[in-house]
């Protein structure tokens, strides 16, 4: 990612987070809600990888707007040709149910891809958000007998390609989450003071930083090559996400047990701000497959009847 | 709330494979195929540690696949080290009789190129990349281990050189090698600081009182053997690179032989094989099993070539190493234990012929991989004072 923008990214996470209000005009602002849309269409026109950087950062940061699932739902918007300028999107697969919806209180449409169309639809809140998801999840019913959008979508774009892109920013989310929990388990251990010497001094605590440390650089390795893998209007290397996917969600849920138990009992309260993110990693852990499900995909991939060798696939 | 800011502590960046790594893989795999097919080996797991063939090391060294990164002058071929990946991954892969040259090839030719004398590098080098020399480690020792600035045995200098006394432990082929590169004491530790005063010795085995005893494995293989150095006198040139500077030489050499692919694709062989009989066997929760292996797998991969690429690069990723070979090792364990779990629901005998013997190997040899190279809890201390905690 070029430099410039990266900094700017930094910038607006920085300092923008704590008014979600302001957060999202610097977002919209700065093109990076549209960086997957060509210039063409208006758009910011950057390679996949970095828009994924830019999500990773966003998670880093604890950012409380649908950024991820607009930055997604904008670039499915633009294989048809649309555009709702400003709007905030959630996003759902054909077999997630409405009950559970992110940002059911601040999206402003949902988008879904239904039988080879892609929809947009406006939708209420039945009751009230959860607000310890993390992403305020909560039960909504679509508004109106039919989509404010609908448009057949590309070839490429099939329901399948949707969740492998879905689980593509959740592994970003969760390889950002992961790498910022590895240093504040860091930060407090070695700030934290018991026997006369800080925690960090400890061989057991650093065996648990060096698992948290090992789960967190596999997770990003994979999702590294996993976001270069897709071709911008292209259906991606449904593996590689699988495999960034099922790797990053059950490495997240091991560096969570991990975390709390180095930071004691403050690790498991509301009030410190790991909280935050074991909340949000306990939802995107699941969103759009969670480990088991890609892994036995994985594993039936390889072991159909007809199917390649493993040497292949995996040394090319 | 602010980000504070989130630095990244290992650094992978991708190395994405060119086409002239694809040509050599294709190249190196029909070669592979073919010696197998005409009986040159049979795949067996942990290979580079358990299976020996000097022929077919000779072999490899006939077709450029040894010395591969060392210069041509001095019988290299002056290739990268993510080509000696693609080849190293190939021949693990496949299970191949590697574990004669597997040293020589792997870093104490490396050590030579970068510590001999002129002489040395033309005399051994070629025949290392030839295939036909090899090479054994000589850091731990009886009261050595982990804690390997404890070693003992001494060099003192004498009027031709030097004289060697001391023990060296757990040396891998040994008993099949030319030379040995000895770290020894040449001068006393500075209080406390027992790094210093060390220096590494190019040792010929076949040396007067230079005395090799296989130990036998839990197997009943001798693989690893004890070295008995009884006043070895050396020539002045055996001292390789700077008295005293040992240490220093030692922590780079174990870089080289923590940083490749045989960290975790020991009984990659074993996955593949078993991958074959599993075929329309597994459920649900079997093919969650094997997914979970690939996904790692796949994970080890991208952060091995990465560190080739770094090597390529003139970096010392040592830390990134140690965290792929704890990774790694974790993973091979698991490997056996997850291929036996899956496997126990097929009847042996409608097992293929070679899968059978392949798993007790993998049983039976891989138990040493969290040990050898450097445990896993000295990995972790490494990692530890990555992170600032040391």
């Amino acid at each position: 990612m070029e430099k410039l923008i990266e900094d700017t990214a930094a910038r607006i996470f920085m300092e923008q987070t704590e008014d979600a209000n302001k957060l999202w005009a610097a977002l919209e602002e700065s093109g990076f809600t549209r960086a997957w849309v060509p210039e063409s269409l208006d758009g910011f026109g950057l390679p996949l990888e970095d828009g994924f950087e830019l999500i990773r950062m966003s998670a880093k940061a604890l950012t409380a707007v649908p950024f991820a699932e607009t930055l997604l739902a904008n670039y499915f918007l633009a294989t048809v040709d649309q555009h709702l300028p400003g709007a905030k999107f959630t996003l759902c697969t054909t077999t997630d149910s409405l009950d559970n919806i992110p940002f059911a209180d601040s999206a402003d449409y949902l988008l879904r891809l239904e039988r080879g169309t892609i929809e947009v639809w406006r939708f209420n809140l039945v009751d009230q958000v959860n607000e310890l998801s993390g992403n305020r999840a909560g039960q909504i019913i679509l508004e109106g007998e039919s989509p404010v959008i609908a448009a057949a979508a590309p070839g490429w774009l099939s329901s399948n390609v949707y969740e492998q892109m879905g689980a593509l920013v959740r592994s970003a989310q969760l390889c950002g989450a992961m790498e910022h929990i590895l240093s504040i388990t860091l930060q407090y251990t070695s700030a934290r003071q018991q026997f006369g010497r800080s925690l960090a001094k400890f061989q057991a605590i650093q065996l648990i930083l060096t698992r948290i440390a090992a789960q967190t650089a596999s997770s990003c390795a994979a999702l590294q090559y996993a976001v270069m893998t897709p071709q911008l209007s292209q259906a991606p290397d449904w593996i590689a996400i699988a495999c960034a996917k099922a790797k990053a969600s059950a490495a997240a849920g091991l560096v969570v047990t991990d975390a709390i138990q180095a930071h004691g009992a403050i690790g498991y309260t509301q009030e410190y701000m790991l909280s935050n993110y074991i909340h949000r990693i306990w939802r995107w852990r699941e969103d759009f497959g969670g480990e088991t499900y890609w892994q036995i995909k994985i594993g039936q991939h390889y072991t159909q009847p007809d199917s390649g060798s493993l040497i292949e696939d995996i040394f090319g | 709330m602010a980000v504070t800011s989130s630095m990244n502590h290992f650094n992978f960046p991708l190395a994405p494979s060119t086409e002239a790594e694809n040509s050599l893989r294709a190249e190196v795999r029909e070669f592979l195929q073919d010696e197998i097919k005409t009986g040159g080996f049979t795949p067996g797991a942990d290979c580079w540690m358990s299976e020996s063939c000097p022929e077919f090391s000779a072999k490899l060294g006939a077709r450029g696949w040894l010395g591969m990164v060392w210069p041509k002058k001095y019988g290299g071929h002056e290739r990268s080290p993510l080509e000696r990946l693609v080849v190293t991954e190939e021949l693990l892969a496949a299970g191949a009789p590697v574990a004669a040259h597997w040293i020589a090839d792997r870093q104490t030719g490396t050590q030579i190129l970068r510590f001999g004398s002129e002489q040395q590098r033309q005399s051994i080098l070629p025949r290392m990349a030839a295939g036909t020399c090899f090479a054994a480690i000589g850091m731990s020792e009886p009261q050595a281990g982990s804690d390997l600035a404890a070693v003992q045995t001494k060099a003192d200098k004498i009027p031709t050189g030097w004289r060697l006394s001391g023990r060296k432990i757990w040396s891998t082929g040994a008993h099949q090698s030319d030379y040995m590169i000895v770290l020894a004491r040449t001068s006393p530790a500075d209080g406390r600081n027992r790094q210093v005063g060390l220096s590494q010795f190019l040792v010929p085995l076949q040396a007067q009182g230079v005395e090799i005893s296989g130990i036998k494995d839990i197997a009943g293989n001798v693989h690893f053997n004890e070295t008995l150095f009884d006043g070895v006198e050396l020539e002045a040139d055996a001292l390789l690179g700077l008295e005293g500077n040992g240490w220093a030489q030692c922590m780079g050499e174990l870089v080289l032989e923590r940083s490749g692919p045989e960290r975790f694709l020991s009984n990659f062989v074993l996955l593949d094989r078993a991958l074959i009989s599993l075929r329309g066997q597994l459920d649900k929760h079997g093919a969650a099993i094997l997914g979970e292996l690939i996904t790692t797998l796949n994970a080890l991969r991208l952060m091995s070539r990465s560190i080739a690429r770094q090597l390529e690069n003139g970096l010392s990723p040592d830390t990134e190493a140690a965290l792929v070979k704890l990774i790694g090792n974790s993973f091979e364990q698991d490997v056996v234990t997850r291929v036996r779990q899956l496997l126990s629901t097929i009847p042996r005998d409608h097992w293929p012929d070679e899968l059978a013997p392949m798993l007790d190997q993998s049983i039976f040899r891989l138990p040493p991989g969290t040990l050898r190279g450097g445990t896993s809890e000295i990995l972790r201390g490494m990692i530890a004072r990555q992170l600032g905690m040391r």
